[in-house]
């Protein structure tokens, strides 16, 4: 189908016989390179026939230009009258013999005895005047061309010209188009009448569209599941606990001593009220805390309430809720701590807690099962250091390499100690670990800024691609 | 972690390392070290190995590792003919001093190392003082006829450290910047501890500050240490740490007896802890011999002998090692936890995924179908967004997070002010966790799944948000019925509950204007939020 502009040329041409690029141009109001890819459009469609014709133009010298200014040389000798042979070549200079040559030829001069005399001081032909409209319409046609050519006053050009003349099909096309209703989309009663009874306008397809505002996930959530799909992979249960959390279960289970640098109360966020706490695991509790830490310790401490600052907490309510061998569970979280909001700390961050409970579970098989779970996130190179933590023994920090940064501790691990597994009445070793999953998170999507996981920013989400 | 500054000849001794060969080694005793310049590193140290907070401890561990010496070393400690009389001090109940000969402060460096081993012990093992105090004096300064530990009166004066002259202890805890900090700590009834000497001078009142008399300066040689706190065990450990590491440098340390404990300090204590080789291979999954064992025991810097199973003796330094899983850790560390080898993973059935995972991923499938772009907001915020119960930080560090969440609506609202000049339609969603009051909860609080979907455009309408609810709850199996409500912050007439087989289970509707304009928004904005707990109740 025809664009608008394409009638437009294709309209134009039915009113007459054959047009230049120019002409068209003129008379459609479309500028000239429109006209010449138009053109070039239609004729690829067979609507037009286009002929190049030569078109001859002719354009002064820079003598001719001169000659226009100062006059022929011939004109300029008869002005100075009668005069010495001598006297006017020192006056003429390398115009002189042009001068007489031409003088002689047009009747204007005779020479005698060494002087030349003025026949007629008035030139018959009128090549200055030629040369003037010339110079003012590229298109003149001078009526001797072969004097001005011969005397190098003007140069003459040769161009191409397309003509262009509407075919017989683009005649019927036209009247086809005359005749039928144009329309812009299609729709239910087009489709019923037929599509050949109408112009269906077409578009610009190779535009940019208007932005469509898809439906999509959160990539960071979409990265959490793929997590949890590891865990689940591996066998592991999934729990999920409060974020409101007794002391009880953040820390004491956790074997953490009350006085603890890490239970002060600028390390963790505190909720007013007091928390109901099992009898019996209180018991098993303060024993072991006052046995190997040999302090007083508190239920009241205790039974305080913190927003949990690990996701361990998850463990020890689990280990505490009683398990059956072999135990693997897992839990993804929030867990909050008080810190200054920047690019690489937020006030609550996600973890990924786990815990192994069973038969013959040792050190060996807890690194190993840590390596295969970096892996499986993709954190191909991992290193282990030890470490200190107060739920477990022996202890292990974990650092993963990631290009451009390095190594990078990602996450804490041990084996559970003998305080901490008492809790669950078992007498097993166990394994547990937690990894810090923003950071993970910014480098795989390739973010610097941690805020970035939890933008309010809708358009940045909308920009965001999906990563396969 | 604990960061200290030593002079690196001071932690390799006799050894040659470069700065990386100290630093793979620090690596396995849980430390690591950045140089500050060529002769000074920073060195951090996990805050269990606290005999590692003085240059000599450091170096101890490390020729340990590069067997430049093996076992435990065995410091001679000579009684000392002073005595130390301890008298009641209610506050501050325990207390004892000992004497350390030839610490030989000739220099800037060793004078720093000093002071911030005490720092440093005072930041962990004391609990910022409250637990453990030390003070540490130029011996040849003070009168060692009768050294005593008492209570004195706020009205008694002394000179405190770094002061050109004598004020009262009143003045001192309120004039010094020991004293605003620590002097809760020692003020009680009108009375404070206090170190006197023979002479009758304060020496210390712990655990605030020093007198001028014994300040150590360069060119002190010989030191008494005085050690007070509320734990007898945390006082008695921190003795034996600094008298370890001082006679690891060199020093020769003396006992001092005291009085009412008619005890020796420091008593250099020793614990056996016994590990038998089939619980190590237990629990670190690799087999070594006994010999071997005991080996690496021995690089840790413990004396270790094997019987029927390895009795290891516990050096006074070591307060870490409590039982036998903490002598696998000394030893798998001796080994190299990078040395372990690796084996297959066993991965077992699949694990039991969470029901209600499931319906949360389910639903995002189909609010994802409907067009909306899933956000994740934080789950702390101002209480000021909030209404009704929701648990409340006591200790917030800004207003803007100062209590957790009750409900999605006002995440959803906080995306919407932000993006009023986004392309519209805002279509978006949130599946989160909110904390409600529960008194069935041992916390009285307990967290709930909910989602919330919301809508701001040019122009909306009441069904442009029940329409695609509907459809999501249908397409779940779910005929929901809706109940004209008045719910905070939904505008009357254009909002409902949702109700399934006759529970609620969510809102839905047009927001207040008025409240919108409170927010900052003005482009009308639609919303429903559903609990997803409820959802799978019914």
């Amino acid at each position: 189908m025809l664009s608008e502009s394409e009638r437009k040329v294709l309209a134009f041409l039915s009113q007459r016989q054959r047009a230049s690029i120019e002409e068209i141009a003129e008379g459609t109001g479309i500028d000239k390179n429109g006209v010449n890819s138009i053109v070039e459009l239609l004729h690829s469609k067979g609507l037009i026939d286009i002929s190049t014709t030569d078109k001859v133009r002719y354009e002064l010298t820079e003598e001719g230009k001169e000659r226009l200014e100062r006059g022929l040389p011939e004109e300029r000798l008869v002005q100075m009258g009668e005069v010495d042979m001598e006297v006017a070549r020192k006056e003429l200079g390398k115009d002189f013999d042009i001068a007489i040559s031409w003088g002689k030829r047009k009747g204007m001069i005779q020479i005698s005895q060494g002087k030349i005399i003025v026949v007629s001081s008035s030139n018959p032909s009128n090549e200055r005047e030629e040369l003037g409209r010339i110079l003012n319409d590229p298109n003149y046609l001078p009526s001797d061309e072969r004097t001005l050519l011969s005397r190098g006053l003007i140069r003459r050009k040769v161009e191409k010209e397309k003509k262009v003349s509407i075919t017989e099909k683009g005649v019927e096309i036209l009247k086809e188009l005359m005749e039928k209703k144009v329309i812009t989309n299609l729709t239910h009663e087009v489709i019923l009448n037929g599509l050949e009874n109408y112009v269906l306008r077409e578009k610009n397809v190779e535009a940019e569209p208007p932005k469509f505002l898809l439906g999509k996930k959160h990539f960071f959530r979409e990265f959490l599941n793929e997590i949890r799909e590891v865990m689940l992979s591996l066998g592991f249960n999934e729990v999920y606990t409060g974020y409101i959390e007794s002391e009880f279960y953040n820390f004491d289970v956790l074997f953490q001593p009350q006085d603890h640098p890490a239970r002060e109360i600028h390390d963790s966020f505190t909720i007013s009220g007091s928390a109901k706490v099992d009898p019996k695991l209180v018991e098993i509790v303060r024993d072991s805390h006052e046995t190997m830490w040999r302090y007083k310790w508190s239920e009241a401490i205790a039974s305080r309430l913190v927003l949990r600052s690990q996701a361990t907490a998850t463990t020890a309510r689990t280990l505490a809720s009683g398990i059956k061998l072999p135990a693997r569970y897992f839990t993804i979280g929030k867990v909050f701590r008080p810190d200054a909001i920047d690019a690489t700390h937020l006030l609550e961050f996600h973890q990924l807690d786990g815990f192994i409970v069973e038969k013959d579970f040792n050190f060996r098989k807890l690194l190993s099962l840590l390596k295969e779970i970096f892996n499986m996130i993709g954190i191909r190179e991992v290193r282990f250091k030890p470490g200190y933590f107060p739920f477990t023994e022996p202890s292990v920090e974990i650092y993963g390499y990631i290009s451009g940064i390095g190594w990078t501790e990602m996450a804490g691990a041990g084996l559970l100690r003998p305080e901490v597994i008492r809790i669950s009445g078992l007498d097993e070793v166990g394994g547990a670990w937690g990894i810090g999953l923003d950071r993970i998170a910014l480098t795989r999507f390739g973010l610097k800024d941690i805020r970035l996981l939890y933008t309010r920013d809708v358009e940045f989400l909308r920009n965001m691609t999906v990563r396969i | 972690m604990v960061n200290i500054v030593v002079n690196k000849s001071e932690i390799t001794g006799k050894l040659k390392l470069s700065d990386n060969e100290i630093n793979s080694l620090l690596f396995n005793l849980k430390s690591e070290a950045k140089p500050i310049d060529n002769t000074h590193l920073e060195v951090e140290v996990n805050p269990d190995r606290l005999d590692m907070l003085y240059p000599s401890g450091i170096r101890r561990a490390i020729y340990g590792l590069t067997e430049v010496e093996l076992g435990e070393p065995k410091y001679s400690i000579r009684n000392s003919e002073i005595t130390f009389s301890v008298d009641k001090v209610p506050q501050r109940e325990y207390a004892v001093t000992f004497i350390a000969r030839g610490v030989n402060i000739n220099n800037e460096d060793k004078l720093k190392e000093i002071i911030q081993f005490q720092e440093k012990l005072h930041a962990t093992i004391g609990r910022k003082r409250k637990k453990v105090a030390i003070g540490i004096h130029d011996l040849d300064k003070l009168n060692t006829s009768a050294i005593a530990y008492r209570l004195v009166s706020k009205e008694s004066t002394f000179a405190p450290l770094f002061s050109e002259r004598e004020m009262k202890v009143e003045e001192v805890l309120r004039s010094t910047q020991q004293g605003k900090e620590y002097g809760e700590l020692a003020l009680v009834n009108g009375t404070v501890p206090a170190i006197i000497d023979g002479e009758g001078d304060i020496l210390s009142i712990p655990p605030v500050i020093n007198s001028r008399k014994t300040q150590l300066e360069i060119g002190t040689k010989d030191l008494l240490i005085d050690v007070t706190g509320t734990s007898f065990d945390a006082v008695a450990k921190t003795a034996d740490i600094i008298a370890s590491d001082f006679a690891e440098g060199g020093a020769n340390v003396e006992g001092v007896k005291v009085l009412p404990y008619n005890e020796v300090f420091p008593k250099m204590e020793r614990n056996n802890v016994y590990l038998t080789v089939e619980k190590f291979s237990r629990i670190s999954g690799i087999q070594i011999p006994p010999q071997e064992i005991v080996h690496q025991i021995q690089r840790m810097r413990m004396d270790a002998e094997f019987g029927d199973r390895v009795k290891v003796s516990v050096p006074p330094f070591r307060v870490d090692i409590l039982e036998d899983v903490d002598v696998v850790e000394e030893i798998l560390m001796s080994i190299g936890y990078n040395n372990i080898p690796m084996e297959p993973v066993q991965k077992g059935s699949l694990g039991k995924a969470d029901y209600k995972q499931r319906v949360i991923n389910t639903i995002r499938e189909l609010v994802i179908g409907a067009g909306f772009l899933e956000v994740f907001s934080y789950v702390l915020t101002s209480s000021r967004t909030l209404h009704g119960d929701y648990a409340l930080i006591s200790n917030p560090i800004s207003e803007l997070y100062d209590a957790v969440r009750n409900s999605l609506i006002p995440s959803i609202l906080d995306v919407m002010s932000s993006n009023q000049s986004s392309t519209f339609p805002v279509k978006v969603f949130e599946v989160g966790d909110v904390v409600i009051k529960d008194s069935i909860s041992d916390t009285g609080y307990s967290n709930v799944t909910r989602i919330a979907m919301g809508i701001m455009d040019s122009e909306i309408s009441y069904e442009l948000i029940q329409s695609p609810v509907s459809a999501i709850l249908e397409n779940l199996g779910l005929k929901p019925k809706y109940r004209a409500s008045e719910e905070f912050p939904f505008l009357k007439g254009r909002s409902s509950v949702i109700e399934v087989r006759g529970n609620k289970i969510g809102v839905l509707g047009e927001v207040d204007p008025n409240y919108l304009l409170k927010l900052k928004i003005t482009y009308p904005v639609a919303i429903c939020e559903i609990s997803i707990d409820n959802l799978v109740e019914t």
